[in-house]
């Protein structure tokens, strides 16, 4: 009962920060903010079905990605956005009309569909490495060899030197 | 609990999808692009839980790796396009020959 609630509050301290996060001039701001959005989700994963899932949350997005985020804003040293006046209101008009419609959409379609099976308890690390390591194993090694690649792109684009 | 996530991770979705279509700061449209990621964690974790199953969470830590290939493949080829360019505003990107 109490978890729900903590659950709920998360939920809406997660959809405040993410809408503090894309209105920052600053991206170190953004930044910031968006690292409280990666944990209050965290939390909502630990709280509700998985520690193991809310800890690699918290250790590779508000540990990794966001540091790789700070640090390469820091590198370019960059000035306050000058935001300015915007030229352009209609394409911001036209996307927050498209939101709302997708979140409304959503909602009608599942409204009142209730999903078959047991809700579980809390499900162990153990039972979600089988299932990656067993069933899943070709999607495993896949991701291995996605990552290698990434690093290599990643180390090669950053070393090239390209002139206009 | 199921539908309140569901409509949790819509919102999250949505709030993602602004910031990638209006923002001009390429980093703040990452930014953005991670968010609307984290958005389909929700529903994988609320699935997860529902159909009392660890695939959903398995999905998960798949989700959370490919996000990491691309912030580290995204960022490094931002700063390479910078060092190029001089600027972070994507409106200013016209030419991407190189």
């Amino acid at each position: 009962m109490i978890v729900e609630w903590v659950i709920r509050a998360l939920g809406i301290i997660a959809v405040l920060s993410a809408l503090v996060a894309i209105t920052r001039r600053n991206p170190i701001y953004s930044a910031v903010f968006l690292g409280l959005n990666f944990l209050c989700l965290g939390g909502i994963f630990t709280f509700y079905v998985s520690p193991f899932v809310g800890a690699v949350q918290i250790i590779v997005y508000a540990g990794a990605i966001l540091v790789l985020f700070v640090l390469a804003i820091m590198i370019l040293n960059l000035r306050d956005e000058d935001l300015g006046p915007s030229r352009r209101t209609v394409v911001k008009f036209f996307a927050v009309i498209a939101a709302i419609g997708v979140v409304w959409l959503i909602i009608t379609i599942t409204a009142g569909f209730v999903p078959p099976g047991r809700e579980a308890g809390t499900i162990s690390a153990a039972q979600v490495g089988r299932a990656l390591l067993e069933a899943h194993v070709v999607a495993f090694e896949v991701i291995s060899v996605l990552l290698i690649t990434a690093v290599v792109g990643a180390v090669v684009l950053a070393k090239k030197r390209m002139e206009v | 609990m199921f539908g309140e996530l569901i409509i949790l991770s819509a919102v999250l979705f949505a709030v993602g999808a602004v910031g990638f279509l209006t923002r001009r700061n390429a980093f703040v449209v990452l930014m953005s692009l991670e968010l609307m990621l984290n958005a389909a964690n929700v529903v994988f974790v609320a699935a997860s839980k529902q159909w009392g199953g660890p695939e959903g969470l398995a999905s998960v830590l798949i989700v959370i790796a490919i996000a990491a290939a691309e912030a580290a493949v995204a960022l490094a080829a931002l700063l390479a396009l910078f060092r190029v360019v001089g600027t972070e505003k994507i409106d200013e990107w016209r030419a991407l020959r190189g």
